[in-house]
């Protein structure tokens, strides 16, 4: 499986370099982790060579933390062969980490290459195909991980999201980049980017102290917000 | 007496309280024997007062010596009343005093020469005779005084022995206080013998005042032996008579102690306070009978019927032997004129004796060395007394009788008390085969009822250190190989000592009296030990015996719970096992499946990506193929999910089941209150977790499916190292005994419980609602 995502990134253009546990990936960290574009991270890796595939522990994420401090602009494709895992993700986001994704194991190419690109622009992008049962329980998974005050922010962020006009949406979608990148992603200028923000944060009660959001930052409890309006979505949508 | 069982423990506020009234009482009759004395040499016509104060004449009564001239000549006969002696009429309520008194002012140190009597006899017409003086010496007193402190003696120990046999228990209480009662009365009369103005007091308080009481007594007893009577009114039913025994005492008080001057203002109040004694008494001894015999054919368990017969056989038995003495003085026949007087009293000794040991034996607290013992001794002596007087002393030494059964007593105590052959071969011939049978059964009995391993292996022990009366008893089975299991007289609880089969024979209290192998089959399964012997018994061979018998039944009952256990714990097993199974299904698939999928779908992309534009049907091929790979990867996580949740492998236990519920509470629109306190729960080992998890599915499902419920509350929480679940809810309840409890998934629920052994409790009941709560040790 290493061989053939290396050979599929190896075909979009980037220089490989693959690790098969966790020591050997904190190693090419420390040597050139600086250099590093984009990292592909197993949430579950073992520790050691040495170890049997059952003691895998969520060691990625520490890699993805430990990635993000010394190279703030490698994006981080995380992924898992259980979509709840998404879960793990959510804890770096309320960390305030941007430039990351989720997809699960076997998922389509277009997807990993849409993700891959949304994360080099420093997006956080949430990817999740389970049947409506398991995607439930996921989105569940996902508020249970965050802190009892900021799951509760989220939620309501969420239930207010119908507010934003489409425009505002599309911004609030891309509100991980600074304003100069949403704009000339959308074919906005800047200012009107800016007000849009404004305007959105206003319509959702992050401006004038209708929800305690401190400590929180506003752009991660939008971020995850959306997240966790994704993995609901397809619910609603049935129902 | 020393096997008399005189514990303090043992003694209730009661006990001690009807001792000290009998010690009170004897001391109060020694008193009025030692007053008698003063009598001596003087002469008097024999008849004494005893308790028939109330006669209109003097009664030649059963305690007149026999070697008194007149009863030797058959000038007097038992029962006859002197009506009149030398013209003065004898009437203790018309003149205020009797026989005694008018001879006091006529008799000097000679004597009356033979006055002249008036006598009414049963069956002829009074007539007149001329009787022979008799002079009170010390022997003729000692006779009197000795039939009745003997009689009344006997009586208060019997009561004693009775109240000691098991003094908790209410029915012996009464019989105790009765029997007391009777001995009051008894040796109360010696201080009528002779009379004495001052000794009102005294009559009142042992013998006219506790004779209502006696059958006030007996009425109690009839409701609460041999089985309480379960009414209402019970309560104060059972003590209904004592109220008219009071009445009837003071009424007696008032009329021959004037107490209140002026009386009586009841006309003929004597009549009445005789009517009421009556009343009170039979009404006792009758509410007795009657509810024995009921008992008797009535009632189905063997342990109230069993008294019941025997209390009518000693009723049977006792009152034609009393009746038997009496027709024998009536008789007159030679031979027995010099013990004729005495029959009655001394049938009375074994008689009780026989009521006593009766009840005890029945009751089936005969403890050897203890309460049997004491009423061994009494009965014994009474035959051995009973024999000498019959045929050994027909030269007619009045006093010498009583000597003889005070001696018999000692005799009988020395020989009880210190291991000789011949008390041996008794007690192995009148109480042992009956004893160790007893024994067994109860043994057997206990075994089959218990439900556990532990459960017998702790109540056969503590039994059997109580019924082989030693000090110790322990045991160290191959089934539970650390522990060494010590029970000791007198407690309670059993110890657990931990020990192996090389370490256990140093662990024992003592070193052992006793000891015996278990074994099953041919196999060694553990040995049993006892200590020595807590009475004056030695632990002789036949206990050796009846030891192994009970080693033996110990074996195979416990061999019969260890297979039980086993059983048991067998779906327990496999509910592990199946988890097990199923985890590493989910495993397997998860390492080796998903993990193979994971780029399948990627690389068909790829490699659709590499075809070129116009094969449209490799293109189409592989595009199907990679939708056919992801989709398959979906269901393949899913079902690796519903073989083990992920999460509970991680921890996240309280986590994964509240995700569960919130769910499950969504979709069957009930409210859940969630409680959580401590993380203790991601301490279990994953084992326990998916267990206590599988359960929490169960409480869940049923709450949701079969309860109706509108509010779920849940608690995880952690408790004195103690990992507690509960859940519960207001919905409609089941009731546990019934059978539909059973489809509620609970025995499953209770073998996964057992298989981590955690302690599971289902309280629910129709309309209540259900609450499981679960405890992980």
């Amino acid at each position: 499986m290493r061989r053939a995502v290396s050979e599929f990134l190896e075909d979009m253009g980037f220089h490989v370099y693959a690790a098969a546990t966790y020591v050997q990936g904190y190693q090419m960290l420390i040597q050139m982790g600086p250099e590093f574009r984009l990292a592909v991270l197993d949430i579950y890796l073992t520790y050691h060579s040495d170890e049997d595939g059952a003691s895998r522990k969520p060691l990625g994420l520490d890699l993805c933390r430990r990635l993000k401090v010394i190279s703030p602009r490698c994006g981080v494709l995380l992924w898992s062969a259980f979509s709840h895992h998404v879960s793990d993700v959510a804890q770096l986001v309320a960390e305030g980490m941007t430039g990351l994704a989720y997809v699960p194991k076997g998922s389509r190419l277009a997807t990993i290459q849409d993700l891959i690109a949304r994360v080099q622009q420093d997006e956080v992008a949430i990817c999740v195909q389970e049947d409506d049962r398991h995607l439930e329980d996921v989105a569940d998974r996902f508020l249970a991980t965050l802190d009892d005050d900021l799951a509760e922010l989220v939620r309501v962020v969420r239930n207010r999201l119908p507010r934003l006009s489409p425009r505002q949406r599309d911004v609030m979608v891309l509100l991980p980049r600074s304003p100069q990148a949403i704009a000339a992603q959308l074919g906005l200028a800047i200012a009107t980017v800016r007000n849009y923000i404004d305007a959105s944060y206003a319509s959702l009660g992050l401006r004038e102290g209708a929800l305690a959001v401190q400590p929180y930052r506003h752009q991660s409890i939008i971020v995850l917000a959306v997240i966790l309006d994704g993995l609901l979505r397809p619910k609603n949508q049935n129902g | 007496m020393n096997d008399l069982h005189t514990d303090d423990n043992h003694w209730g506020w009661s006990a001690r309280l009807v001792l000290a009234w009998g010690i009170f009482v004897l001391v109060m009759s020694s008193i009025g024997v030692f007053s008698n004395f003063s009598h001596l040499g003087e002469w008097t016509l024999g008849a004494f007062t005893t308790w028939d104060e109330t006669n209109k004449c003097q009664l030649v009564n059963l305690l007149t010596p026999p070697t008194w001239p007149a009863l030797q000549k058959d000038v007097f006969r038992v029962g006859d009343c002197i009506r009149r002696v030398n013209d003065y009429e004898l009437n203790t309520q018309k003149n205020g005093y009797g026989l005694a008194d008018y001879l006091a002012t006529q008799v000097d140190d000679q004597g009356l020469p033979r006055p002249h009597v008036e006598v009414e006899r049963k069956g002829v017409e009074p007539f007149e005779t001329e009787a022979p003086m008799m002079q009170l010496t010390w022997k003729r007193l000692l006779s009197q005084i000795l039939v009745l402190l003997v009689t009344g003696l006997s009586m208060w120990l019997l009561g004693l022995v009775v109240l000691l046999a098991q003094p908790q228990s209410e029915a012996n209480r009464v019989w105790a206080a009765f029997l007391f009662m009777g001995e009051l009365v008894i040796t109360g009369a010696l201080a009528r013998i002779l009379d004495d103005h001052y000794r009102w007091i005294y009559d009142f308080l042992v013998i006219s005042g506790p004779r209502p009481f006696l059958g006030a007594l007996l009425f109690h007893l009839s409701l609460v032996y041999p089985r309480p009577v379960r009414l209402p009114l019970r309560s104060w039913l059972r003590y209904a008579g004592y109220l008219p025994a009071l009445l009837v005492s003071g009424a007696t008080a008032v009329l021959y102690y004037g107490i209140i001057k002026h009386s009586p203002w009841v006309p003929e109040l004597d009549a009445w306070v005789s009517l009421g004694v009556m009343l009170v008494f039979g009404a006792g001894v009758m509410m007795l009978l009657t509810r024995t015999a009921w008992v008797a054919l009535r009632v189905r368990e063997p342990q109230y019927v069993y008294p019941a017969r025997v209390m009518l056989l000693a009723w049977v038995l006792a009152l034609p032997l009393s009746f038997l003495g009496m027709i024998l003085e009536n008789l007159h026949l030679p031979w027995l004129a010099h013990i004729s007087n005495l029959t009655f009293m001394f049938w009375v000794v074994p008689a009780t004796s026989l009521i006593a040991y009766a009840m005890l034996r029945y009751q089936a607290f005969a403890y050897r060395g203890k309460a049997l013992n004491g009423l061994m001794i009494w009965f014994s002596s009474a035959f051995i007394a009973q024999f000498y007087a019959g045929m050994v002393a027909p030269l007619g030494m009045d006093g010498l009788q009583f000597i003889v059964l005070l001696g018999a007593v000692l005799l009988v105590t020395y020989l009880w008390s210190s291991d000789t052959p011949l008390r041996r071969r008794f007690q192995r011939l009148v109480m042992r085969h009956e004893y160790d049978y007893t024994i067994i059964n109860h043994f057997s009995r206990r075994m089959a009822s218990a439900t556990t391993l532990d459960a017998c292996l702790r109540q056969t022990l503590s039994d059997l250190c109580q019924s082989l009366d030693v000090a110790w008893a322990a045991v160290w089975v191959v089934y539970r190989p650390g522990t060494l299991y010590v029970a000791q007289a007198g407690q309670d609880h059993v110890q657990e000592l931990s020990a192996d089969s090389h370490t256990a024979i140093p662990l024992l209290p003592h070193p052992p009296t006793g000891a015996q192998t278990l074994q099953t089959g041919a196999q060694k399964v553990g040995m049993a030990w006892v200590g020595a012997r807590t009475t004056a018994e030695p632990f002789d061979e036949r206990d050796q015996q009846l030891l192994a018998l009970l080693a033996l039944a110990w074996s195979q009952s416990l061999a019969i719970h260890v297979q039980m256990e086993t059983l048991a714990q067998t779906p327990a097993r496999i509910l592990s096992a199946i988890e097990v199974e199923r985890r590493r299904i989910g495993q397997d698939l998860h390492d080796g499946v998903l993990q193979f999928l994971g780029v399948i779908p990627m690389e068909l992309d790829r490699a659709a990506a590499c075809v070129p534009q116009q094969s449209d049907k490799a293109l189409a091929i592989l595009r199907r193929n990679a939708e056919r790979a992801e989709s398959i990867s979906i269901e393949t996580r899913a079902i690796v999910y519903d073989l083990y949740p992920p999460s509970l492998a991680h921890g996240g236990l309280s986590a994964q089941a509240r995700l569960y519920a919130s769910q499950g509470c969504q979709t069957h629109h009930v409210q859940l209150a969630w409680r959580e306190q401590g993380d203790g729960w991601e301490q279990l080992s994953q084992d326990q977790a998916i267990q206590v998890y599988r359960i929490f599915q169960q409480a869940l499902a049923n709450a949701w499916a079969h309860a109706n419920a509108r509010y779920i509350w849940v608690e995880f929480k952690q408790e004195a190292g103690h990992f507690l679940m509960t859940v519960r809810d207001d919905g409609r309840g089941f009731d546990p005994q019934k059978e539909e409890a059973q489809h509620l998934g609970l025995i499953t629920v209770r073998e996964r419980a057992r298989a981590i052994g955690a302690r599971l409790q289902v309280n629910s009941y129709p309309g209540q609602g259900t609450t499981v709560r679960l405890s992980v040790p």
